[in-house]
């Protein structure tokens, strides 16, 4: 009899063992294919957003060139009403695939021997990064003194240029 | 027996009916099991040629907007393109170095018009495809500045593209 006593039971000792075990695979399983599923998700929003940093910085570039190239058409940047003092207006606008058009702004202008040196300022979000570059545009056909080397690959009328400073604040 | 079983407990069955639904439970959650397994394999797939992309396009960006010259070649000529001139550009592999199972090509570049800023103006634009022969010129007239967008995809395996677009201005 205590023999018989200590044999499985299913219908006291062991019920329910199997479906606690089911449930508790299911627990287990949940459990982690949920920590794989979040390292995946947490993997593509990093992508995404490094993506996304990515272009917002080359946008930032992209807005600047854009704004040198306008003021180098002009025939005379020295006295060129695109950038001069208490101007606000954007010299460049350019368009951006994920956040809010690029816009480039000018500040303290100044010019000397028909020279025109400017400070650009490309912001490409509200926490996105910003460009500052301080440029300067040497008129060539005035300025026989400081022109500095290089070569014009279109048209004429494009003045030279030269970048003293590029700078982008995250 | 079975008069023995009913009148002992009346659980006859019971752990069949146990193991059955255990059974069921079990299998459908091994099916979500492998089909999470399978979503995750292949969402780290992606993810990984999206950084090798990524990396790539980064790459291929900086090779192309910087001027050529200095005492090292880091860059590429800007193309100024006319009624006859298509503006082809292409990164050597000396400067880039394409990953195995990868492409990047320059798919698109657009002209400015020289006059729009607000936003800027394209007055013509030429599409490229990879390996594939240039569009024909037409009547173009360069401002000195030019809308590039690079593609970078996958050659095998599941497809996963990326783009970036960038400017490029003619030589300062």
């Amino acid at each position: 009899m205590r023999g018989a006593a200590k044999s499985p039971d299913p219908g006291s000792n062991e019920a329910g063992q199997s479906l606690l075990l089911a449930l508790f695979f299911l627990s287990f399983f949940g459990v982690f294919v949920a920590a794989l599923l979040g390292f995946t998700s947490t993997s593509w929003l990093s992508s995404s957003s490094v993506a996304k940093q990515r272009s917002t910085t080359y946008e930032a570039d992209s807005a600047v060139f854009g704004a040198i190239q306008r003021v180098r058409l002009a025939s005379n940047p020295g006295t060129s009403t695109l950038c001069t003092s208490g101007t606000t207006a954007n010299v460049f606008v350019y368009p951006s695939a994920s956040s809010p058009n690029v816009a480039v702004g000018c500040s303290n202008p100044s010019t000397s021997a028909y020279n025109l040196t400017v400070t650009f300022t490309a912001t490409s979000a509200p926490s996105g990064p910003n460009i500052t570059a301080t440029v300067v545009f040497y008129n060539s056909q005035l300025n026989t003194t400081s022109t500095p080397t290089g070569t014009y690959a279109v048209g004429s009328g494009l003045q030279a240029v030269q970048i003293l400073k590029w700078a982008a604040t995250p | 027996m079975t008069n023995h079983r009913t009148a002992r407990n009346g659980d006859a069955g019971d752990t069949l009916i146990e193991i059955l639904v255990a059974l069921m439970i079990m299998g459908v959650v091994f099916l979500a099991v492998l089909a999470g397994m399978a979503t995750v394999i292949t969402g780290a797939a992606s993810n990984r040629s999206g950084a090798t992309e990524e990396a790539l396009l980064r790459s291929y960006a900086e090779v192309l907007i910087s001027p050529p010259g200095g005492s090292s070649e880091t860059g590429v000529a800007y193309q100024a393109c006319s009624n006859s001139v298509v503006p082809t550009y292409t990164v050597p592999s000396s400067l880039v170095s394409v990953p195995s199972g990868f492409t990047a090509y320059v798919s698109k570049v657009q002209v400015w018009n020289g006059s729009s800023y607000d936003p800027p103006g394209w007055s013509t634009t030429y599409t490229f495809t990879s390996g594939g022969s240039p569009p024909s010129a037409t009547t173009c007239t360069d401002y000195g500045l030019q809308n590039i967008t690079i593609t970078a995809s996958t050659t095998s395996g599941k497809s996963v593209t990326e783009t970036l677009t960038v400017l490029k201005e003619s030589a300062l």
